[in-house]
């Protein structure tokens, strides 16, 4: 009888994980498609950019959501100081149109050296930027033909610490994506 | 045998003391001053002398160089030397109107991305005294209040003052 019932209780098991590994088979794909991520860390910060959705249907919003970690210690600088402020640059494709990025609200950081208040990020923050592609007839008649397209960029920026400024970095990532029939 | 071990460790020695005084050189460079013409190692040195890399939107490199320049002013009479090599190169428009700004007159030089590799740089400001023959006498990167002190107590022993 135990002997039975412990067989049932594996086919049980075994079922419940088969069941369970196909969930997990089934939902990479599925997130996958929706949206793609490369993560980079430097000597300064880590950072995840996220574009979606990965499939490029023409006139359709991308939707690039780059989030960055400074090291403990660590600021960058925001917009609207006389410093370099971190940036995204998207590598121009003629057929995409790239939208003004939006930043978070900055914090002020007071630099007592200098006796000056400037705008910063130190703690965790995020970065958007909206892409087009082929939002025009002659857009679209550039997206024809192609596959798919390899969007390139960098994310640019100057860090310093509390003793030193470190040297202007630029580092590149890449998402390919398909381009959707018409 | 025993002699061919003591043979190969003796070359291994002096080796490694080639290696060491090459060291304690400071790289030579060529590079261009802000009207375009050029400079050299040899050109700048002085009794002694005090070469800074920077870039102008350097916010520590903005607050150590009002004290740097006060420590050339008093100095450059008296054999020093001193020369800013920046390492930005897409910031070289911005350094006349930097100069002017701040007041500064120390010399400059246009470094670019190889200065970078060449002299491993990864922070500014960093700076380097080097004697009359171009030997590294001492190096610091970064900038806290009162770090000038110490530079001109490096400066003095150099000049023999």
């Amino acid at each position: 009888m135990h002997g039975i019932r412990g067989v049932v209780a594996t086919l049980l098991a075994l079922s419940v994980a088969g069941l369970s590994a196909r969930q997990v088979a089934e939902t990479r794909p599925a997130t996958s498609a929706v949206a793609r991520v490369v993560s980079r860390s430097t000597p300064h910060l880590k950072f995840t950019a996220t574009i979606s959705p990965v499939v490029i249907v023409p006139g359709a919003r991308l939707s690039i959501v780059v989030d960055v970690v400074p090291n403990k210690g660590m600021h960058v600088y925001a917009p609207g100081t006389q410093y370099r402020p971190v940036e995204i640059r998207l590598q121009a494709d003629s057929s995409l149109r790239v939208h003004n990025p939006v930043y978070p609200k900055p914090t002020v950081y007071r630099f007592k050296p200098l006796n000056e208040d400037v705008l910063v990020y130190d703690a965790p923050f995020r970065l958007v930027v909206d892409v087009i592609a082929g939002d025009s007839v002659a857009l679209r008649r550039q997206l024809r033909g192609r596959t798919q397209i390899t969007l390139r960029a960098t994310l640019d920026y100057q860090a310093c610490d509390d003793r030193l400024c470190y040297l202007p970095a630029s580092v590149p990532f890449q998402w390919t994506l398909r381009v959707a029939g018409e | 045998m025993r002699r061919v071990l003591l043979g190969v460790l003796l070359l291994a020695a002096v080796a490694m003391q080639d290696r060491a005084a090459a060291e304690e050189r400071f790289r030579p460079f060529k590079l261009k001053t802000l009207e375009g013409s050029q400079r050299s190692l040899p050109d700048v040195l002085g009794k002694a002398t005090v070469v800074i890399f920077f870039f102008p939107t350097c916010q520590y490199c903005n607050a150590a160089f009002p004290e740097v320049q006060k420590i050339y002013d008093a100095y450059k009479d008296r054999g020093l030397s001193m020369v800013w090599i920046n390492v930005v190169p897409d910031e070289e428009p911005l350094i006349a109107g930097w100069l002017v700004t701040h007041g500064f007159t120390v010399p400059v030089l246009l470094g670019g991305r190889s200065v970078q590799n060449d002299y491993k740089l990864v922070m500014t400001p960093t700076h380097y005294l080097l004697d009359s023959r171009g030997k590294v006498l001492s190096r610091h990167a970064g900038y806290t209040a009162g770090d000038e002190k110490a530079l001109e107590r490096d400066i003095q022993q150099a000049l023999g003052q």
